[in-house]
């Protein structure tokens, strides 16, 4: 038996070396290709490669028509976080985007050199199964299975900065564009951190987004918390994840370029929920602000909670990944005088966006609308006009129209992109968690700052 | 880095005995189960954070919510919190009885992994009936009592007692009293530590070992039922998850001070939770699980036996 | 009957054992089927691809992803197949030695310090890499009772993560490594574009390869020591085995075998990051090898298939599977199924299930190594048989050698 067993083994190792050997010499068209210089040719060549894997919606031609694809609908990916911890601020940026899309189709689609398509959203949940918050490894299986559907043409999302890290470089070389409604880690896109280049490999910019970056709205917040709220020492705690680290970084650099003094700088990990010892070492420095960069599902509310029990009746401010439900829900009465920026303009104080609230109310999500609502709904409408004005349907054309988005004119206000994908319009803000008018515990909007083209 | 202060440290051991009062009455529970059968319950974790959705809902009853906590009256608040000790406690204890005779004892003659592995596995399913029963986000639990401190001034600054803080430590501080009564006084208690040493013997000498295995689950998930309440009020918040991380660290404790050793397990959650508040302190909080685990690991490799337990020879 | 089992060809027409005869017949039947199917099955990709066929049902390069990643699981599972199914000993914390794997050829092969070590030479260094830390790990507990090891590695599971989110000047902390190289021969990069299939190939390739180191080594006399050892180890040691060298073998190679899969699973994703390896990642693996046989290779293949695929694909497809077979039939009432049911919710109840039932039901898995079968249902009349049959179970058996199992009268 173990002979024959041992020879079958062989017989399998002989086999799969003689069937890669045949695959790589002659086999699948993308199988043998090494990565182009040229990007052009990568997502032509991903588009090819992938035509006619359509599911049953869209008709499959099987033939090769320079990376357009042949069918009815045209389908836009979308990647957020929208159970566990993260729901509570995936859900509404989600149904910003479901509007926008639903919205088009009502006004008969897109069209696309001359003929017109339904657009579908292809969601994908970045929670894996069982989790409870966003997982950048879900996000770059999500990208996997955006780049296999040929009918996708856009990507939405994601929501955190982890998972557009995971994302960037595998969307990149498919030549697939992308646009975050609220990704705001500087590093993604500008080259000065010396990132950039893992993050585009082929060197062509494929991801856009309309938030303004960390290294505008951390500093904002230290503007904020020291010329407006006259607060001069301050206790800076994040929850170790690429957003809360990287906003956390820049306030405290701001805050010390004031003339503040920062305390002490500690890293709490996702998963901490005893807060006790730390909130004494932070009492016992004497702050009279805590600054925690991080996300609500990483804790931040039990934080607060300890911060009230270890006798520290200080504010806490923490940036756009705060300024959701779940804070509010699970600090209760202790999140009041906490504050939190936001890296996008409330839409609720624009003119432009009037329409857009009452759509939003009027279409019958579950979710109020959240702080991210406007800008998903934002770049589901950015996607969807450069569709209409791609030369032709296929990625290329996509996020050629993508790069020439100049004074697109949406709820957020005026959006053109600059040439690392980053929005010009950029708006920074504030809120304060209060009782509102209904008087309900709610975050009260305070003040925005828009920051001129640089 | 700079020292603490003296009020900063002392108010760093109140944290940890505080902390450690939680872990001390979710070790006793691993600690008992492993001294009769030996068994690591793995599903303990998440009994103890079932015990903190069902004191949650319980409570839920008598208008306690997020919005209105803490009773006003002294009296109905003391009814209400033992009404609540009572059912959490009874409720827990029940389940574990059932884990124990649906997952655990017709494993009882098999190779030690084998219940060990359904242990994973009943404690993966305990945290999923968790998560679909609360939903997977963290949920405020509601003050029971309401917060108040005690300040103990110390030079120019305060130390800052919470009244929970005592409260918890008497409770698991009585709670092990009764317990080491139970075992030692009772003559239930002398069955248990007969069956421990010898089943067959026992079982010569007319124990029930089946009923008096289900007591020691039931006692040990109880315990775990208190803590969870208790765990519940200090932290404010419970979220399905926090079984396996607490549970283990209960665990640690349990081998800490000796495992099948009442007042070692006691010992044991005050040193890991005294541990953890110093590296806070010290330390980042960061790198604070890393210190848990590694404690874990040197105790199992260097003092198998733990702070109080004996060096026995081990039955082949 | 004498020491038939001398020769294999007697072992298998010895007219006592018809059994073990008819299931390797039987199973190489299955296994060769199998191979074919794996060998084939993205091939009606590329016939779509290449316009020849239409595809009736969704079949792609996502699936053909989700199959590659199959590939680096089983390569986990055979590995811990090792430590738990053939040595005995419960090693929670594999997950552990999975990231160590990643990270060593994330780091040694990306832009992140501008290092590109080549995937095959990294494939080897990796595995020199995580057995080392398997050792060096594995020496000062591995003396330690079942369950304190299985606590042990638990804890040193939990350990691995955080040191790699806090050393951020090596790993990169919280931001991961991303731009991880892909596998090349030559000017030819494997899975540039995006490309499944020859990534599907390279795993089957890893696979059929340690496959066969394996089965080489489980007859082996290290082999028959960790089953021996496994068995009763206070035994085997009275027979002269050392065990602790057996064990820290087992350890030690099952550690590797997780760096050959982190290699290959961090080539395919092109990104690392510390929460890809928390405990659930371990029990994950725990899973594929209870459920497919522990000891036996074919079962713990099976195991990382089935389990992959639940997780990746079923899970999360079969309420729209549901629906969109409702759309057809005209079955109203299950049209909505994929926005009423998550099964993605019940992930863990899924796994908890089947940890507590196979234990219960049916310990030794889908596909049975027969001696773990008999040794896992100690109240059936077989163990008579067993004890019987332990005389003559060694196969390939070298005279000169000192015999680990059948030496007693």
């Amino acid at each position: 038996m173990l002979r024959k067993s041992s020879k079958l083994s062989l017989l399998v190792a002989s086999l799969s070396l003689a069937g890669s050997i045949i695959m790589s010499a002659c086999g699948g068209p993308a199988a043998s290709t090494p990565v182009p210089t040229n990007t052009t040719g990568a997502a032509t060549d991903v588009a090819t490669a992938t035509t006619g894997t359509t599911d049953t919606a869209t008709a499959t031609t099987g033939t090769t028509t320079g990376g357009t694809f042949e069918g009815n609908t045209i389908k836009i990916g979308v990647d957020l976080p929208v159970s566990g911890g993260d729901a509570s601020i995936g859900l509404p940026t989600r149904n910003g985007m479901e509007l926008a899309i639903r919205q088009a189709n009502e006004n008969g689609g897109v069209t696309v050199a001359g003929k017109t398509y339904e657009l579908e959203m292809y969601f994908l949940d970045d929670v894996p199964p069982g989790g409870t918050a966003h997982d950048p490894a879900q996000s770059s299986k999500n990208a996997d299975s955006f780049i296999a559907d040929p009918a996708v043409l856009a990507v939405l999302g994601p929501f955190n900065s982890s998972n557009a890290q995971a994302m960037m470089p595998k969307l990149n070389t498919a030549g697939l564009c992308q646009i975050s409604p609220s990704n705001t880690n500087e590093t993604l896109t500008k080259p000065e951190y010396g990132q950039t280049q893992n993050y585009r490999p082929t060197g062509e910019v494929t991801y856009f987004r309309v938030a303004a970056t960390d290294d505008i709205q951390g500093p904002a917040a230290a503007d904020y918390a020291y010329t407006e709220l006259k607060l001069t020492k301050v206790y800076v705690l994040d929850d170790t994840e690429t957003y809360g680290k990287g906003i956390a970084d820049n306030f405290k650099r701001r805050f010390e370029e004031l003339g503040g003094t920062v305390l002490g700088h500690d890293g709490v990990p996702k998963g901490t929920t005893d807060f006790s010892s730390i909130m004494t070492k932070v009492a016992a420095a004497g702050p009279d602000l805590v600054y925690y960069g991080g996300t609500s599902s990483n804790n931040i509310p039990l934080a607060r909670k300890a911060m009230k029990s270890s006798g520290l009746d200080v504010p806490l401010m923490g940036g756009d990944g705060i300024q959701d439900a779940e804070f509010l829900n699970v600090a209760g009465e202790d999140a009041v005088g906490s504050y939190s920026t936001v890296a996008a303009v409330n839409v609720e104080t624009l003119d432009e966006a009037k329409q857009f609230i009452e759509d939003y109310n009027a279409a019958g999500f579950k979710e109020a609308l959240g702080a991210y609502s406007g800008p998903g709904y934002e770049v589901a409408n950015i996607a969807i006009d450069a569709i209409s004005r791609a030369s032709e349907p296929s990625r290329d054309a996509v996020c050629e129209a993508l790069r020439n988005t100049k004074d697109f004119k949406g709820v957020l206000g005026t959006t053109s992109f600059d040439e690392n994908g980053d929005t010009t319009n950029k708006v920074i803000s504030f809120y304060r968690a209060d009782t509102n008018d209904a008087g309900e515990l709610a975050w009260v909007f305070v003040d925005q700052i828009r920051f001129g083209e640089e | 880095m700079d020292l603490p202060s003296l009020a900063e440290f002392l108010q760093q051991i109140i944290n940890g005995i505080s902390r450690g009062s939680v872990y001390a009455l979710i070790a006793l529970g691993y600690t008992m189960v492993y001294g009769i059968i030996e068994l690591i319950n793995f599903a303990h974790g998440d009994i103890f954070m079932l015990g903190t959705f069902t004191a949650l809902t319980f409570v839920a009853v008598f208008g306690i919510d997020s919005r209105n906590s803490a009773l006003q009256d002294p009296i109905a608040l003391i009814v209400v919190l033992l009404l609540t000790f009572v059912v959490t406690m009874t409720v827990t204890g029940l389940l574990g009885v059932l884990i124990e005779r649906f997952a655990y004892r017709p494993l009882r003659n098999a190779p030690k992994l084998a219940p060990l592995i359904s242990a994973l596995g009943v404690s993966y399913i305990l945290q999923n009936v968790g998560q679909v029963w609360k939903g997977p986000s963290n949920i405020t639990f509601p003050d029971i009592i309401p917060e108040t401190f005690i300040r103990i001034p110390i030079g120019e600054q305060f130390l800052l007692i919470r009244w929970k803080a005592v409260i918890i430590f008497s409770i698991s501080i009585a709670f092990m009293i009764l317990l080491t009564f139970f075992v030692q006084r009772t003559k239930l208690g002398k069955a248990m530590r007969a069956t421990a040493q010898d089943k067959t013997t026992a079982q010569l000498m007319g124990i029930n070992i089946n009923r008096t295995i289900a007591l020691t689950f039931f006692i040990g998930a109880a315990l775990a039922g208190a803590g969870a309440i208790l765990y519940g009020m200090f932290i404010k918040g419970v979220q399905f998850t926090i079984g396996f991380v607490i549970g283990l660290k209960a665990f640690t404790a349990a081998v800490l001070g000796g495992i099948g050793n009442i007042p070692g397990a006691m010992l044991g959650g005050f040193v890991i939770g005294m541990v953890e508040a110093m590296s806070d302190t010290f330390l980042e909080t960061r790198w604070t699980q890393a210190v848990v685990f590694a404690v874990l690991i040197l105790i199992l490799v260097f003092r198998p036996s733990g702070l109080l337990g004996q060096r026995v020879a081990e039955k082949v | 009957m004498q020491r038939t089992a001398n020769s294999p060809q007697t072992a298998g027409s010895g007219s006592l054992f018809p059994a073990p005869k008819k299931a390797s017949r039987s199973s190489m039947i299955v296994a060769g089927v199998l191979s074919v199917f794996l060998l084939l099955l993205p091939v009606p990709q590329l016939l779509s691809e290449a316009g020849i066929v239409r595809l009736p049902i969704r079949f792609d390069q996502a699936f053909l992803n989700a199959a590659a990643d199959t590939a680096a699981f089983t390569l986990l599972a055979l590995g811990l197949n090792i430590v738990v199914g053939y040595a005995g000993l419960l090693d929670l914390g594999y997950a552990a030695f999975f990231a160590i794997g990643t990270y060593s050829y994330a780091i040694l092969a990306s832009s992140l310090f501008d290092l590109h070590v080549p995937f095959w030479i990294m494939l080897i260094v990796s595995g020199i890499i995580t057995a080392l830390f398997g050792v060096v790990f594995g020496a000062p507990t591995l003396r330690l009772r079942g369950d304190y090891l299985a606590i042990v590695t638990l804890g040193f599971g939990e350990i691995v993560p955080i040191f790699i989110l806090n050393l951020d000047q090596l790993t990169g902390g919280t931001n991961g490594i991303a731009g991880v190289d892909k596998p090349a021969i030559g000017s030819i990069i494997i899975g540039a574009n995006n490309d499944n299939i020859s990534f599907y190939y390279l795993g089957l390739l890893l696979i059929a390869l340690v496959v066969f180191i394996i089965n080489r080594l489980r007859d082996s006399r290290m082999g028959r020591a960790w089953m021996a050892i496994r068995e009763d180890e206070l035994a085997a040691a009275t027979m002269g085995i050392n065990t602790t060298t057996a064990k820290l073998w087992a350890f030690g190679l099952g550690a590797a075998l997780s760096g050959f899969a982190g290699t290959f699973y961090g080539s395919h994703l092109g990104f690392a990051s510390p929460g890809q390896f928390s405990f659930s990642q371990s029990v994950l693996i725990l899973c594929m090898v209870i459920l497919g046989g522990m000891g036996n290779l074919w079962g713990v293949m099976l195991g990382a298939v089935v389990i992959y695929l639940l997780q990746t694909v079923v899970l999360i497809q079969f309420p729209t599977w549901i629906s969109n077979l409702a759309k057809d039939t005209d079955l109203d009432f299950l049209v909505n199924f994929n926005q009423n049911v998550r099964l993605t919710d019940y992930t863990f109840f899924i796994y908890g299930i089947i940890l507590v039932l196979f234990m219960l039901f049916r310990p030794e898995g889908l596909i049975s190594s027969r001696r773990r079968k008999l040794e896992l249902h100690p109240e059936s009349e077989k163990i008579s048989d067993q004890e019987r049959q332990d005389l003559y179970d060694v196969r390939e058996t070298n005279q000169s050698d000192t015999d680990v199992k059948g030496s007693q009268p």
